[in-house]
Parts: C-alpha cells; structure tokens; sequence
C-alpha cells in the first residue's frame, strides 16, 4: 500500500519536475490572477440594495408572523423638532427571522420605516442631516457615554406612499398611508426652535438646540440575530415627521423642557396617525416586502425623548 | 529525466520514502477545503448563506488552493526539487487571504440564538352579561376571555392576565386589579370606578377606551397620561401584546 503510494507520488513528482519551467509560473500567475479578481470582485461586486420606491403596493396582506420581529416598542411624547417637524423617537428590540441580512441603521437605506397616515390632500417631504460633513461632536445627554457628531448639512428625503393599505393598516379612508425613514445614524444637528437662522458651525451650538439621533450600534442584524440597546440613548431610531407650521408653532418653546404637551388624539390625528414601526426590503423584481411591523404605542404618555 | 540537475528529482541518489501520512495529509487537506466549501454553499445555514456571497467563496476557494499549493511545495522539496521563492510567497498570500472569511464565519458561529418567547396557554372565560360575584381569578391567565355586559362584584383579578380581552360596558365593583395584565383590552364603555390597586396595573398598553369608559377620579388621569392606554379615535386600534402577533379593535 505504501509502496503503490509512493510510486504514485514519484510520478506525480516526476511529472511536476519535467513541467516545472512553466509549472511555478503558471501557478504562480493563477493564484496572483485570483487574487485580483477577488479584490475587483470585492470592490465591485456589491451591489447597493434598491431604496424603497416613491409609491408602491405591499404584496403581504397580514401584519403578524413575519419574518422580523419586533417587541417592547416604546416612543416619546415629543413634538418639537427643526423646519415643522416633530421629532420622534422610538426603541425597540428586533428579531431577524428571515434568511436575509436586513438594514436596521439610519437614513434611506435603512429597512426600517415609521408607517403614518396623513390626509389625502398632504404630500409630505421630510428634511432632515445629512450624515455629513462633520464640523463638532458633542456629548448630548442621550446616549450619555458617547460623543454625537454634529453636521449642518440638511437633506430632502420623499417618503414612501403605500398604496391601497389602508384596510390593512387601520386608517380612515381619507387618508393615505406613507413609509418614513428614520434619520441618519448618530448625526445630530442643531436648530433654532424659533425658526431664526443659526450662525455658522459652532455658533450654531451655542444658539441652538440639538435634535435627537438615530443611536444604533449594530446596523444589521444577520438570520436568527437580535438587537435591543439597553444603554440610555443606544437603540433608538429617531424620525422626523412632518406637520403643518400652525400646528408646529404650539411647541416652539417646549424644546427646553423634559416633557412635552399631552395632546388628545383627536387634536393631533387631524395631522398626522402614527401607525406603527416596519421593516420593508425591496426584492430583485422591485417588489416591496413587509418584513415585520409593530402597531405604534400610545402617542399619549409622559415619557421624556432623554429617558429613551 | 528533462529538467534535472542539482534541483531536479532524479539527482537525489537516495529519494526519502514517502511517509504514508503525508499522502493522507494531502488527502485529507484537500477533500476537507473542497468539502467545507461545498457544504457551506449547499447547506441550510441560513445564516451563513446569508452573510456569504461570491467573494466570500473565492476568498475560500483562494485560500483552499494556496493550501494545497503549499502542501506540494513541501512535499516536491523534502523530495529535493527547488521551488521558487515567488512561488512560496504567493501561495503564502494566497493561503493568508483566508482570514477574509473569517470575519463572517465568526459572526454566525459566535451569533446567540434569539430569546424564545412562548405564548401561554389560557382559559377564554365567555362570561357575557354574567353576574360574577365573591370569585377569585387572582394569578388566572383568562387571556382572550369576553366579560362585555357583565357585572364583577367582589372580585380578585390581583395578579391575573386579562390580555386581549373584551370587557366592553362591563362594570366592576370593589375588584382588585393590583399586578393585572391589561394588554390589549378593551374597556370602551366599561365603570371601573369600583376598581381598586389600578395604579399597579402591571400592564396598560394598547388598553383601548373610549369617553363612556370610567375610572375612580384620582386615577382617571392613568388613561391620558400613562404609557398605554389609546382612546377611540374612529379608526380600528392595531394592537401587539406577544411580539409577532398583531391584532385589531374595531372602532
């Protein structure tokens, strides 16, 4: 047995040694050849996922068992925020059921969206910080044990307009459902609750007042993966939302305080109705898949945006 | 023998046997790399699948190779043949571009399985317009049960769950509710102003009430102010009281 494997060996060895002039070069070539395609294929191969489109049908018809998981949903009483906006914040811990890595960071490219219904007559656009550039960073309470970056810089983000959903979601038929992306992650910016221009860079952080960011840590969660932030401040998503200026001017001088005005629901829902918290992808034929959803909590609660 | 020389196979006047465990080596070298990666591209690890792609199996399959490669430059040496330095290098790079997987591989090894939530079993009571008197449900999981219409009177609810139940123009007088699981109940119409313990009501959320419901005046502002409780607007309530499973209210 190890004689015929040593025979087998010697030939083989036999063989490399009559070849051997072009053999180590060849491989040689082949490995280094490899190597390059695999860094062009790293480089290049990636491509970014689709963003959601500007209006679109859900396939999925049911808002329980789906594949992402979302529990212990809380939000903040909070209606202040920067150009009519109201700035709201929401923690909650989330499951990954599905076989895909999903998106839960900040920005548009995030898979999670705050669902809304705002009248029919309203096409809300929603601006909010870039994730750069960065001129300060600064410790702003919530999340208390780390810096925030600060930008000036100020985007225009379209929601997405859900069509024919609102049976599904639980809207009156006089409004429409919209899909909101929540804000960058960890860029906060500083605005001027009166709606004053603010000076330039720092002078903006003297005379200012600082949004609330987006503070998530872990920005996907693979199959069978968890997160939650327990820390203060970490595992939050922070949206802007959109309101008439009218409605908007009532909290310009709450932004100071730790709690915010109890509105009734039927003051506020002749704006906007919070929905609840999705998790949406976009499949390779353009299809827009609810991964998992989370009816909103009560928009009626003392809970400060800085105990979140 | 072309190619021979100081170098070559044939000028070792007395070639070393070749050890039966280095064949073996190769062997098992080889249909091991060959095998991971197979079976890493045709397994049911999800999550693996989901975390690899293309470059993540060329980055396997480099290394895989480059291993090999060393493995017959080792043996074609200890059999006195010379290969090349820039041989041995690139094999060397090749074989070290391995730790490029190792990123992703460690995240789904290392990755804990999510807490698993059971929902419990429960008793749905059906006691619709029912005359409930001196009864104890205290620590009961009565989730789902339908109390609309009826009348509780003396009644130890302390430490019950009355998640998603319907108890609609009910009326409750000297009830314990201390430590009650209210998740998701309806209480639109419903006195509860003979209610006691409702400020240690364990939970409140997605409690759906309406301008008739009544609560005992120093804790009526439970249901403004309070995280949980959402007042009939006109439109159905969605409501979540075990992750996973949305359900509504009707308005």
């Amino acid at each position: 047995m190890i004689d015929r494997d040593d025979s087998r060996v010697k030939t083989v060895l036999g063989a490399m040694d009559e070849h051997r002039r072009w053999l180590f070069p060849f491989l040689t070539a082949f490995i280094v050849a490899m190597l390059i395609g695999v860094l062009l294929l790293d480089v290049t191969g990636s491509p970014p996922k689709p963003l959601l489109p500007r209006e679109f049908r859900l396939i999925e018809g049911r808002l329980s068992n789906l594949p992402v998981e979302f529990s212990d949903i809380r939000s903040c009483s909070c209606w202040h925020g920067p150009r009519d906006e109201a700035q709201r914040k929401y923690k909650f811990r989330i499951v990954n059921h599905s076989d895909r890595v999903v998106d839960i960071g900040g920005g548009v490219k995030s898979a999670i969206r705050l669902i809304v219904a705002y009248p029919k007559d309203r096409r809300p656009t929603i601006t909010m910080p870039a994730a750069g550039p960065i001129f300060a960073e600064v410790q702003l309470g919530s999340p208390a044990d780390e810096l925030t970056p600060i930008t000036e810089r100020i985007i225009n983000v379209k929601p997405s307009l859900i069509r024919e959903s609102n049976e599904l979601f639980g809207a009156p038929e006089d409004y429409r459902i919209w899909a909101l992306p929540p804000s960058p992650n960890k860029v906060a910016e500083f605005f001027s609750p009166t709606g004053t221009a603010l000076g330039p860079g720092p002078a903006s952080i003297e005379a200012g007042n600082p949004t609330y960011p987006t503070v998530v840590d872990q920005t996907e969660v693979l199959p069978g993966e968890e997160y939650a932030g327990h820390k203060l401040g970490h595992g939050t998503w922070s949206f802007y939302i959109p309101i008439p200026h009218r409605f908007a001017s009532r909290f310009r001088d709450f932004s100071h305080f730790e709690f915010e005005p109890i509105l009734p629901r039927q003051d506020y829902e002749r704006h906007v109705i919070f929905i609840g918290v999705a998790a949406m992808e976009v499949s390779d034929n353009g299809e827009v898949h609810l991964l998992g959803f989370a009816p909103a909590p009560s928009e009626n609660a003392l809970v400060s945006p800085r105990t979140l | 023998m072309p190619g021979g020389g100081n170098h070559g196979f044939e000028a070792s006047s007395q070639p070393a046997p070749t050890p039966w465990w280095e064949v073996a080596y190769g062997v098992i070298l080889l249909t091991s790399t060959v095998g991971l990666s197979l079976i890493a591209a045709a397994s049911n690890l999800t999550a693996l699948r989901a975390v690899t792609n293309v470059g993540w199996y060329c980055w396997l399959l480099l290394c895989s190779l480059s291993a090999v490669g060393i493995f017959l430059a080792f043996l074609v040496e200890r059999r006195g043949l010379h290969v090349p330095l820039y041989c041995s290098l690139v094999l060397w790079i090749g074989a070290f571009c391995g730790i490029f997987t190792f990123d992703d591989a460690w995240k789904v090894i290392t990755e804990p399985a999510p807490e698993q939530r059971d929902i419990p079993e429960s008793a749905h009571l059906d006691l619709r317009n029912q005359l409930i008197r001196d009864t104890s449900f205290a620590e009961r999981n009565l989730r789902g049960s339908n109390f609309s219409g009826a009348t509780l009177t003396r009644v130890d609810l302390s430490g019950a769950n009355l998640s998603e139940s319907d108890l609609r123009e009910a009326t409750f007088n000297n009830v314990d509710f201390s430590g009650t699981d209210l998740c998701g109940v309806d209480l639109r119409g419903a006195d509860m102003r003979g209610g006691r313990g409702l400020r240690a009501v364990q939970d409140w959320s997605y409690v759906f009430y309406d301008n008739r419901t009544r609560l005992p005046g120093p804790v009526s502002y439970l249901l403004m102010t309070r995280p949980g409780p959402i007042p009939d607007n006109g439109h159905d309530l969605l409501y979540m009281c075990k992750a996973n499973l949305v359900r509504r209210l009707r308005s």
